[in-house]
């Protein structure tokens, strides 16, 4: 909940820097031309990055300590909708940079999205906006909806944020000598010509990766079939959770080798 | 009943049989009506976004530009691969038949590369190597008192 808070403020720090028209030149104007627009940038990057490794590492958490089961199926249901919900708004966020990789995953996206069946233009156009040029519609769903979203399906957590204020203090502090501390990456302006494969955010390296291989009905289909032994935990015996917990470790696994085998495609280690 | 760690508790009373009350009955038909306005509202939603339609543009090409064509042999601008064949300009659109990304010439090795999935192709628009497997969308363009239109429709108004 801490990093969600620093998120938050950084983000709305970032607002009025920000313009969806001209979101490279905006961009620059906050790396240099804006005193202290840097940090607001990289606490957002570093916070945000946080909060979805600490999100995946705390469902991992409470797997392990089998705490899932005092939860109930809504509870459960809505700590696992939270993972996909943070990624959304991280690639939202990845999205607006307007680099030559942020358009990239724009489009895809919008491909993966749009090849969802009997729904998926009319949700492109709602989640993307009518034009494949217009960033307008994802910074609003960056800054509001996915932020509204993320802050109602933690709000089992927000009592503790209030109780234990010095962790979050804390988390703000450490968060802060990190983005002090690093550089937050910035795409190329233009595509390479040279054949380099332009990467995405590193969370969806692997969803890039199954992407090469098979139809694009992967994009929407492999986060849906991740979280479904997830998803279908409460009310298990014994036997059936061990299974569930294995086919989601088989799966995890196989995401992460699609990442390596995506990285080592782009280095030109495999073809 | 039994819990994960082994400990009787008392019988859930969700199981017991529920009574109609007037309650309850009232409770269900205010549920009802809920999910009946959440689900026309979707209705509604997918109805109005399915019939906006991005507009299309018209995008005019220079003599100084259809030259430069000429003399280089081929020309990315924009959203456009230009080229001649003889006295015919070929115009494909930019943007891999895969995933809709925006492509990029390769005038070294005379092919349109995809940087999402590694695709190629060649420029006649063909796919030369995977995972695009459709030719490129070639670009009709009108020729009009010595200037070439190309009328681009917005991608996504052809979902």
């Amino acid at each position: 909940m801490g990093l969600l808070a620093v998120t938050v403020l950084s983000g709305i720090a970032l607002v009025p820097l920000y313009s969806p028209s001209q979101p490279l030149a905006s961009l620059e104007a906050i790396e240099s031309g804006i005193r202290w627009a840097w940090l607001a940038r990289a606490l957002h990057w570093v916070s945000a990055s946080g909060l979805l490794v600490i999100t995946l590492a705390h469902v991992v958490e409470v797997l392990l300590i089998r705490a899932d089961q005092r939860l109930s199926r809504a509870q459960w249901w809505r700590a696992l909708c939270l993972a996909p919900v943070v990624v959304l708004a991280m690639l939202s966020g990845f999205v607006l940079q307007g680099t030559a990789d942020a358009s990239a995953a724009l489009a895809i996206w919008r491909a993966v999205v749009t090849s969802t069946p009997a729904i998926g233009p009319s949700l492109a156009r709602l989640t993307l906006g009518l034009t494949a040029s217009d960033l307008s519609t994802v910074a609003i769903h960056h800054c509001a909806t996915f932020t509204l979203v993320i802050v109602l399906l933690s709000a089992d957590h927000a009592r503790r944020l209030v109780a234990d204020s010095r962790a979050l203090i804390l988390t703000a502090l450490a968060t802060l000598c990190v983005a002090a501390l690093i550089t937050v990456p910035l795409g190329p302006p233009e595509a390479p010509t040279d054949g380099t494969l332009l990467l995405g955010p590193w969370y969806l390296l692997g969803l890039q990766g199954a992407l090469r291989l098979w139809p694009v009905a992967v994009g929407w289909f492999a986060p849906l079939l991740m979280l479904a032994p997830l998803a279908a935990l409460p009310g298990s015996d014994a036997k059936r959770r061990r299974w569930m917990l294995l086919s989601t470790l088989a799966l995890t696994l196989g995401y992460l080798g699609l990442s390596v085998h995506l990285l080592m495609v782009a280095t030109g280690w495999a073809q | 009943m039994l819990t994960y760690n082994g400990s009787d508790t008392k019988a859930d009373p969700r199981d017991r049989p529920v009574r109609a009350t007037r309650r309850r009955v009232l409770a269900r038909l205010w549920g009802l009506t809920g999910w009946s306005l959440v689900a026309g509202s979707g209705v509604l939603l997918h109805r109005t976004l399915t019939a906006a339609r991005p507009p299309s543009r018209t995008v005019s090409l220079s003599a100084t530009l259809l030259n430069q064509v000429r003399a280089e042999g081929g020309l990315a601008t924009g959203e456009l691969f230009l080229r001649f064949a003889g006295d015919e300009l070929i115009a494909l659109r930019l943007r891999c038949t895969h995933l809709g990304c925006a492509l990029t010439f390769d005038r070294g090795d005379g092919v349109l590369r995809c940087p999402c999935h590694g695709s190629h192709f060649d420029l006649d628009g063909n796919p030369a190597v995977g995972p695009a497997e459709t030719p490129l969308e070639r670009i009709t363009l009108r020729h009009d008192n010595g200037t070439w239109d190309a009328q681009l429709d917005d991608p996504l108004a052809t979902d």
